[in-house]
């Protein structure tokens, strides 16, 4: 009888620490740590490498139908360039928004596409043959996929690699392919050796953690589209008066599919593809209808973005109201991204430099 | 008349009876004084300008030497602000604080004179002049020049920072030390009119040194329009501090000293030293630790440059903590070598290596110093 009753009491025991263990929280904690990681890994391994591995392989198409183009400047070997140069384009919209760790050490996205290029000191450079890539800032315009843009679709520019002094020219698009190469290539070699680990490990949402780096960066190219993508050609940023050719991609005239591409893959990130991603976790948080709210608001974005008409460098003054409406709602979107989902997140957005002194 | 305010006196009585009860209580044998201290730094007999005055040239120093980003900064000024000769203390760089310019300017000390490695601090403070020169072309790794709004040297560090914050250390907490240590064996009977006993005088001095208004609040924000703000570190309590609490416990440490002093409790005086030495040290470190984490935070090379020259300020700072501090030579010689590290190096590596073990190394000495 007595045994019988230690017993019980040894299992009420249990069971009451059992309890106390769930309460506490212990258990949930551990379990969103499992999820996160297993997103984490989702992220790294089926959509950033990937990615980058896209990027890579199209910079290299792109140099060779460079080449191609170079060996014979004609309307057909252009309109061969321009198809590589559009894939590649689109390539980078799926890694603009991975703009940290081995990115952010390789300054990739200040390389690859700062726009609208600065033409006349891309020319000024082919002149003089004196132009430094590494410059900070000052070199942001004279390079990557804008200044390629510009020296290959322009309106003369057949006949500028058909010149006598054309072959400084096919050295500085030469220069920045092999420039654009070599920092696509840096960034996967970090994510393969070492960083792919740490990302997959980073399991707060601090500052510099990868939720926190992944919710700052959805928010930053969105922040991007809003302005210097649509709004600042838009004139939002001067009293409505348009600059449509300070677009992203104008003389190629891809506009519009870059920005589509742009939002397709921020969704891609934000669902996590086919499997865990941010959608999830929100879920997990308990935020299901915020995230019901972001869903919807990116598919009503990107059919705002798909009403615009071709090309959308001529849409800002020629159809200002559709453009106008796509502005509006990626705001929508910049707005559930920066501040509900951060907050929900539990994540402190820190890209603007806002410290005074 | 007499009567309204008989009631007055009793509760005062009642009061200050509660008090002493209370204070024997908590240590039986020993007899305390009891006295009050009061919520502001207001006691009889302050002087301080020499300290205050000091800061507030540590404000104008550190102001004309962040406008070379935008202008070539003139090796003369610097000299005479560093002097304090010439008037060269201005309305532009030494605005709204607790000493006008002409107040300034007609001070018989200067800045340099207490300044621990005054001739380090000084190369840094010419090596920003000759940056000056670089204020409109581009920098790149190995080039001095402009990143965005930032002006860095050929390894991505902003020399106004080394300066504004390593005098945070190398004049303030040296300070705030030195003349903390000497109220220990100061005199304290000598009363001099208008500066007290030679102890009241050096600790007003230290209190001085430490940048906080005598009506300092640590929960306000206080605007920069605001003459009576708190400045340099005493600044930092709120804008990177305010985990560590740093503001209240030391501006109550300050005030409890002081009274303690005035009532001859050496005991409590000692203990407010320990209490303002730790935090002072700790806010140094905090702030540190926060701009490692926020040169972390950003793809952007302005802003995590820029966070890395704080960060290099601070540690710069840390030289100058006490002898018994809880960060080890050793430790803050790797810590100190991390920041000497070229800012490209630092920002290349995509898992901020070097940066969190630097971090590591404040949280293991200090504790957690940020939320």
């Amino acid at each position: 009888m007595k045994k019988y009753r230690l017993v019980i009491a040894v299992v009420f025991a249990g069971l009451f620490l059992y309890a106390c263990n769930k309460d506490k929280g212990g258990g949930a904690t551990s379990s969103n740590d499992t999820f996160k990681k297993n997103m984490l890994i989702n992220y790294a391994d089926t959509l950033i490498i990937p990615a980058y591995s896209d990027m890579l392989s199209r910079l290299e198409l792109l140099d060779m139908s460079s080449d191609s183009f170079q060996a014979n400047p004609s309307l057909a070997t252009q309109a061969a360039l321009k198809e590589a140069f559009k894939n590649a384009y689109i390539s980078f919209e799926g890694i603009s928004a991975l703009y940290f760790g081995p990115a952010a050490a390789q300054q990739l996205n200040n390389s690859l596409n700062i726009f609208p290029a600065g033409t006349s000191k891309i020319e000024a450079g082919i002149q003089s043959g004196s132009y430094d890539f590494t410059l900070l800032v000052a070199s942001d315009t004279i390079q990557g996929f804008p200044a390629l843009d510009y020296l290959f679709f322009s309106a003369d520019a057949i006949q500028k690699f058909n010149d006598v002094d054309a072959a400084s020219r096919k050295t500085y698009v030469k220069a920045i392919i092999t420039r654009m190469k070599l920092i696509v290539s840096n960034t996967v070699a970090q994510w393969n050796n070492g960083y792919r680990d740490n990302f997959v490990n980073s399991l707060k949402t601090n500052i510099g953690s990868s939720i926190g780096n992944l919710v700052n960066q959805f928010a930053f190219e969105m922040d991007a589209l809003k302005g210097p993508r649509i709004g600042y050609p838009l004139g939002k940023q001067s009293n409505g008066i348009i600059f449509a050719d300070k677009c992203e991609a104008y003389f190629s005239g891809i506009t519009k599919d870059v920005a589509i591409a742009n939002l397709t893959s921020l969704k891609k990130y934000y669902t996590g593809g086919n499997g865990k991603g941010i959608d999830d976790y929100l879920n997990l948080l308990g935020k299901p209808q915020l995230n019901i709210d972001v869903l919807t608001q990116f598919d009503v974005a990107l059919g705002a973005l798909q009403a615009i008409p071709d090309p959308m460098s001529s849409a800002f003054s020629g159809s200002t109201a559709t453009v106008e409406a796509a502005y509006r709602e990626v705001q929508k979107l910049l707005t559930l991204i920066k501040t509900d989902v951060a907050s929900a997140t539990a994540v402190q957005i820190t890209y603007m430099d806002n410290d005074g002194d | 008349m007499t009567k309204g305010r008989l009631p007055v006196v009793a509760m005062l009585m009642i009061a200050t009876g509660m008090s002493i009860v209370s204070c024997k209580k908590k240590k039986n044998e020993e007899v305390i004084p009891v006295y009050t201290v009061p919520a502001t730094y207001t006691f009889d007999n302050i002087e301080k300008s020499e300290a205050t005055g000091r800061v507030s040239m540590w404000a104008g120093l550190t102001s004309y030497l962040g406008k070379a980003a935008t202008r070539i900064l003139s090796q003369d000024t610097v000299n005479n602000l560093w002097n304090n000769t010439g008037s060269v203390f201005n309305t532009e760089i030494a605005n709204n604080l607790p000493y006008s310019v002409s107040d300034i300017n007609a001070f018989a000390f200067n800045v340099s004179s207490k300044i621990s490695d005054a001739t380090l601090i000084k190369q840094y403070i010419d090596s920003q002049v000759a940056m000056s020169h670089f204020c409109t072309t581009a920098a790149a790794p190995g080039v001095a020049g402009k990143v965005f709004s930032r002006l860095i040297n050929y390894s991505g560090l902003e020399f106004n920072q080394a300066v504004a914050k390593g005098l945070m250390g190398a004049l303030q907490i040296s300070q705030v030390y030195i003349n903390l240590d000497k109220t220990t064996t100061d005199d304290n009977n000598t009363v001099t009119a208008g500066s007290g006993t030679v102890m009241q005088h050096d600790w007003d001095l230290a209190f001085g040194y430490v940048g906080l208004p005598t009506d300092y609040d640590s929960s306000k924000a206080y605007a920069n329009t605001e003459a009576n703000r708190p400045l340099a570190i005493g600044g930092y309590f709120r804008e990177r501090g305010q985990y560590i609490k740093a503001g209240g416990i030391v501006f109550e440490a300050f005030r409890k000293g002081r009274a303690a002093i005035n009532n001859k409790d050496y005991k409590r005086r000692d203990s407010a030293i320990t209490t303002i030495k730790l935090h002072l040290e700790k806010t140094l470190a905090a702030a540190a630790y926060a701009y490692l984490t926020l040169s972390q935070g950003s793809s952007d090379l302005a802003t995590r440059f820029h966070a890395l020259s704080e960060g290099y300020g601070f540690v710069l700072a840390l030289k100058y903590r006490p002898a018994n501090s809880p960060l080890t030579s050793a430790n803050y010689q790797t810590l100190s070598d991390i920041m000497k590290t070229n800012f490209y190096e630092l920002v290349a590596d995509p898992s901020n290596t070097k940066v969190q073990q630097a971090q590591a190394i404040l949280s293991t000495a200090y504790g957690q110093l940020q939320p």
